[in-house]
């Protein structure tokens, strides 16, 4: 205690601060020379237990890494390109096409010892093939042979118990379309790699790949009623083909599309190239009086024709060397209404003369009518219409000839003439209640009120030219078209293309429904006509019965006053005076 | 001297254990997303054979076959669509005030 280094190393005896224990703590004084050696030999040990205890820990861990640990870096869930392939649903969610995965049958020739056995043995768990497909598959010169597609879970095992060499299965997608043959125009296909090559898989394929869902407008509900009609009066009158369509008025909405004859896209490779063609969209087609409607709008509309304007269709109109002529000749004029529906071409061609081709073309364009539509597909069509529309083009023009566009242009146009008067461009995508779209206004209220009654007098009048499209407790309003086919630069007399264009309830238009049948035979039960009123109309009916209940539209008494003021009241028809379109 | 470069040994020590045991909890949270990922997908490619099966069984063609081979059922006509406002509604209750004496 005497020595004074110890007395200047520890300082004058006091009781020691909280503070000063602490710096102690954290930075320690120098040790005694005598006692540095012991600290030396602690610090020696510790740091030598921390050693081994790292070597232990890192032992530790590569011994569980080496025993029970996966290798979970190289482990790699397989996604197969396309899996992801967004899905198409109709309006209501029902799916239409939809990616699954399926495990594919192939074989490598060259490793195969014995091409016969490996035949044999497949053949009997491969229904659609015969042991000498399969031989011919395995004798190719390559190292993939595609022996199916899509194998089930039991075949799959009962194959992988045979136990050959040079067959594999592998994990792939399939494009699949539970629905067959409803709407595959619409939603078309794609190729082996997942891509869309037709319909609206081409056309939405970025959307598609990018995994998003994509909602059509399409209900497939009345789109199988649509096809089921058409189907049954393609067959009656033995016609080659035909197209059904069913619109929204207000939005455009396309709610059923579909051309006859069609195909399975689940076997697109077995579909003849006619039933590939898509006549609704890019099909055009003379379409006969269906354009009288688009006359008598205009024609109201610009104020050249009122429902008292007559006209004299006694005799045929001859432009030239080109006589115009009616299918039912009358000895009297015609008003304004009669020209409709008697569906007279004199007295359209006269009523063109008094619009004059520059405005009548003019409507056309606004219509849509000489544009290829906007329609979320590629396979659209362009129409097609004289370069030089003069007089006479004009004259025909009002009668459906000498201008051909497909049946989605004609629903656009018709919906605007018969509907509220704007132009809505036709779209296969459901709409957002709260939607904005692009509305062109062409025609008024009062002239689509007019051309209305006009449409429901074709049917419902004992002359009208659509009154088989009469459907009970519905309001239709309907225009009739019979078109000749031109057949070797010439008019064929033998080959129409009959149509009718209707939309219902004709007091304010929701739906508009199209039929076309392509060359329809004469039968005994249609007293040997095969016109639009024998064929298409009765499918409007048919249509309009039973989609009416899906799409919520309500039979209504045809006789209540509310619903007969909203149609013209009185229309002069024949010289039995006035009658009410909506009887 | 030493002192210094011992405290900095230790928080070097200490960090990179903290980093250790950082990077071992991202590479266990990594694992559970990739297993919950997988699990989605095959989740996923369930419901889309299901779904597809549930499409293919209910499709129109199918149950028009089967409704007219084994339901007696025919399409809807119009006089057999009534609106709500034709169905006559039960009379409600008149509301009577019973006292009881005491």
């Amino acid at each position: 205690m005497n020595d004074p280094l110890s007395c200047n190393r520890v300082g004058p005896v006091h009781e020691p601060s909280f503070f000063s224990n602490l710096w102690l703590l954290i930075w320690p004084a120098q040790p005694l020379p005598e006692q540095s050696r012991t600290t030396a030999q602690k610090r020696l040990i510790f740091a030598a237990a921390l050693a081994v205890s790292c070597f232990v820990v890192i032992g530790a861990k590569a011994f569980h890494l080496a025993t029970t640990s996966k290798n979970t870096d190289t482990e790699v869930y397989v996604r197969l390109t396309g899996a992801d392939r967004g899905t198409i649903h109709d309006r209501n969610g029902r799916v239409l096409a939809q990616t699954i995965p399926v495990m594919t049958l192939h074989a490598d020739p060259n490793q195969i010892l014995d091409p016969f056995e490996v035949a044999n043995k497949l053949s009997a768990l491969l229904p659609d093939k015969t042991s000498g497909e399969i031989l011919t598959a395995l004798s190719r010169k390559t190292r993939y042979v595609e022996l199916d597609r899509k194998i089930t879970p039991r075949r799959h095992a009962a194959i992988l118990s045979l136990g050959l060499p040079g067959i594999f299965i592998t994990p792939s997608n399939l494009r699949t379309y539970p629905n067959g043959k409803e709407a595959a125009h619409i939603l078309g296909q794609v190729n082996r790699d997942g891509r869309g090559i037709a319909g609206v898989e081409k056309s939405m394929e970025d959307k598609l790949a990018a995994g998003y869902k994509i909602s059509l407008s399409i209900d497939l509900g009345v789109q199988a009623v649509v096809r089921r009609a058409l189907a049954k009066q393609i067959k009656t009158f033995e016609a080659r083909g035909g197209t059904g369509l069913v619109t929204k008025i207000k939005t455009g909405e396309i709610i059923a599309i579909t051309s006859l004859p069609d195909y399975d896209p689940n076997r697109y490779a077995a579909a003849k190239t006619e039933a590939l063609f898509n006549q609704a969209t890019k099909g055009v087609f003379e379409m006969g009086s269906i354009f009288k409607v688009l006359n008598t709008a205009i024609a109201l509309e610009v104020g050249s024709a009122s429902l008292n304007s007559t006209y004299d269709v006694t005799r045929p109109l001859r432009v030239g060397n080109f006589p115009i002529r009616d299918y039912h000749p009358h000895d009297r004029f015609l008003n304004l209404s009669e020209v409709l529906v008697f569906s007279s071409n004199i007295g359209s061609a006269r009523i063109a003369e008094d619009i004059g081709p520059n405005i009548q073309r003019s409507y056309m364009d606004k219509l849509g009518l000489l544009v290829r539509p906007s329609l979320e597909l590629t396979e659209t069509a362009q129409p097609l219409y004289p370069a030089r529309w003069g007089r006479l083009s004009s004259y025909t023009i009002s009668f459906g000839h000498g201008i051909s566009v497909s049946p989605i242009h004609v629903a656009g146009a018709v919906s605007a003439a018969a509907g509220t008067g704007e132009f809505i461009a036709p779209t296969l995508l459901k709409r957002r209640p709260d939607e904005l779209f692009e509305r062109v206004r062409i025609f008024s209220d009062e002239t689509t009120r007019k051309v209305r009654s006009m449409m429901r007098l074709a049917v419902s009048h004992e002359d009208g030219t659509a009154n088989l499209a009469k459907a009970p407790g519905y309001l239709v309003g309907a225009k009739t078209g019979t078109a000749e086919k031109i057949k070797n630069k010439r008019y064929d007399k033998t080959a129409n293309l009959v149509s009718v264009v209707a939309a219902f309830p004709i007091n304010d238009p929701e739906y508009l429904v199209f039929v076309m049948v392509d060359e329809p035979k004469p039968q005994e039960h249609s007293y040997g006509y095969a016109t639009a009123g024998w064929v298409a109309a009765p499918v409007i009916a048919e249509i309009v019965t039973r989609i009416a209940p899906i799409l919520n539209v309500h039979p209504v008494d045809i006789n209540q006053p509310e619903i007969r003021q909203t149609l013209e009241p009185d229309l002069r028809i024949g010289e039995k005076g006035a009658i009410r379109a909506s009887y | 001297m030493i002192r210094l470069v011992l405290a900095i040994c230790v928080v070097l020590g200490g960090s990179g254990t903290v980093l250790y045991i950082s990077k071992q909890t991202v590479d266990s949270r990594f694992e559970q997303l990739r297993s919950l990922q997988k699990e989605i997908s095959i989740a996923k490619e369930r419901a889309h054979i299901l779904e597809a099966e549930w499409a293919y069984v209910t499709r129109p063609d199918r149950i028009l076959t089967l409704s007219s081979g084994l339901l007696l059922m025919r399409p809807i006509t119009s006089d057999r669509i009534l609106p709500l406002e034709a169905i006559p509604m039960r009379r409600a209750k008149p509301q009577t005030n019973i006292r009881t004496e005491q």
